[in-house]
């Protein structure tokens, strides 16, 4: 018997060094396929927000903005954790990486269209947008891009209707009077017909809005409604509306409403605002 | 009394067997299955093999090698039933070795000053005709040269040549054992013996 034999086997008997169970094993093999599944799980839930707000690039001002850089990264991250996890299991090192790469976004992509189409992009952006102050969810950039009265843009709920003038209020609470005059009575119906509008106009002063054109609120795609409380119920029996978005939008029928692009927000205020 | 009953009764069926014509992975059964002592059978099968291995990729002295060899049949013996049998027991072992070797390696730099390679004859003129440098030197120089230029070589190019050409392990053994895919292997080779050429060229200037 050599040393090292020896002193191997006199090792393994002295500190009673035993193999380690098969339990340990399959424990190992588990934890890591589990890892890789979670991993293009979350891979999958990013997507489906980022189909999410590129099915919303018109409501957002463009493509360009609608680019959700921070879900982007996080794509980016989770496939190149997959790749790692799957690397490291017992046979995931046969194959080339960007086989692993290649899959691992194609299931991805798959997966997140799915949740997408189920709504769970909308929920998960909206669920952080609760959760995390200085995240900006998609509904809430749609909003605040209609709550620019100095650009010409602004939104809010109806509260009264007279003549030639509108009471609303906006995200920040603060009631405006809209000067409807310019406004021609085919295209008033649709102020009885919504609770919620967008006004195309110009700011006359801190309080006073000039409207040139109405455009209702078009529900998103993909987007995910959350069933509306008892106090909300309460609220909008007495006329209160707690959430600008919240509620149901309305398209009026008989009325061709176009999605208001930034270029069609423009046409419009050029066209429509020249005074 | 029970344990020398079960000692005399393991080393027993132990000798009984002819162990010799047993294969690696039948080893690994009955270590596992029957008495832990058939893994000293393992020990003598890969023991050299893996001293030579460890000494060729860090350079280290006998009495070294030997431990880090030690700790790696201990490895090995606590790992058994995670041996995937779809491998070689060879390839399993000297995966283990190699790692172990790198984290080592990362603890502490191993010293990589002499070129101590040590290859056997065969392997020496297999390798010379690999890389086309027969025609420029007598064969009793041969060695030296090689050891020298392999120990100038950068190490993940280095690993390489030691595992195809010395080691002698076919392309799926080192995919098997540094865990890339074979594709890659093929193309380190190919990349590891242009460097060895470049160095060759450089250091002996027989271009």
């Amino acid at each position: 018997m050599t040393s090292i034999k020896n002193n191997i086997l006199e090792k393994i008997k002295d500190n009673t060094i035993t193999p380690r169970t098969k339990l340990y094993f399959l424990l190992k093999k588990i934890s890591l396929w589990f890892l890789v599944v979670f991993t293009i799980f979350l891979g999958s839930l990013s997507f489906s927000v980022i189909l999410f707000s590129f099915a919303n690039a018109i409501e957002l001002g463009g493509f360009l903005k609608a680019l959700p850089i921070l879900w982007i990264l996080s794509l980016s991250v989770l496939i190149l954790a997959t790749h790692f996890f799957v690397r490291t299991t017992e046979k995931g090192y046969k194959y080339k990486w960007w086989i692993i790469i290649s899959s691992s976004i194609v299931v991805s992509l798959i997966l997140g269209s799915v949740l997408f189409a189920v709504k769970v992009g909308s929920f998960v952006d909206n669920a952080i947008g609760k959760r995390v102050s200085t995240y900006q969810a998609v509904p809430n950039q749609i909003e605040n891009r209609w709550n620019n009265p100095e650009d010409g843009l602004l939104s809010g709920v109806i509260i009264s209707i007279k003549d030639n003038s509108l009471v609303i209020r906006d995200n920040k609470d603060i009631m405006w009077n809209i000067d409807i005059a310019n406004i021609p009575e085919v295209d008033r119906e649709l102020l009885s017909q919504v609770q919620n509008i967008r006004i195309i106009g110009n700011i006359e002063d801190s309080s006073t809005f000039k409207a040139c054109t109405f455009i209702p609120w078009f529900p998103l795609a993909g987007e995910f409604k959350e069933p509306k409380t008892n106090l909300q119920k309460s609220f909008e029996q007495e006329g209160i509306y707690l959430e600008i978005l919240g509620s149901d939008p309305v398209v009026p029928p008989n009325k061709e409403f176009i999605y208001p692009s930034e270029r069609n927000i423009q046409e419009v205020r050029n066209s429509l605002c020249r005074n | 009394m029970r344990v020398i009953i079960d000692n005399v009764y393991n080393t027993f069926i132990f000798m009984s067997q002819d162990i010799q014509h047993i294969s690696d992975q039948e080893i690994v059964h009955k270590t596992l299955q029957e008495n832990p002592e058939f893994f000293g059978e393992l020990i003598d099968r890969y023991e050299q093999k893996l001293l030579r291995y460890v000494r060729r990729i860090t350079y280290i002295p006998k009495h070294e090698a030997e431990d880090i060899v030690q700790d790696v049949f201990i490895k090995a013996y606590e790992n058994l039933r995670g041996f995937d049998t779809s491998l070689s027991f060879s390839s399993w072992i000297y995966r283990i070795c190699y790692n172990h070797v790198i984290s080592l390696h990362r603890k502490k730099q191993t010293q990589k000053e002499k070129g101590l390679v040590e290859i056997e004859d065969i392997a020496l003129q297999n390798f010379a005709s690999e890389v086309d440098i027969l025609k420029d030197i007598h064969t009793t120089e041969l060695s030296e040269q090689i050891e020298t230029v392999v120990g100038k070589m950068s190490d993940g190019y280095r690993q390489i040549i030691i595992l195809r050409f010395f080691e002698e392990k076919s392309y799926e053994e080192i995919s098997d054992i540094l865990k890339k895919p074979m594709g890659t292997i093929a193309t380190l080779v190919s990349r590891a013996k242009k460097e060895f050429i470049t160095y060759w060229n450089t250091i002996y200037d027989f271009n």
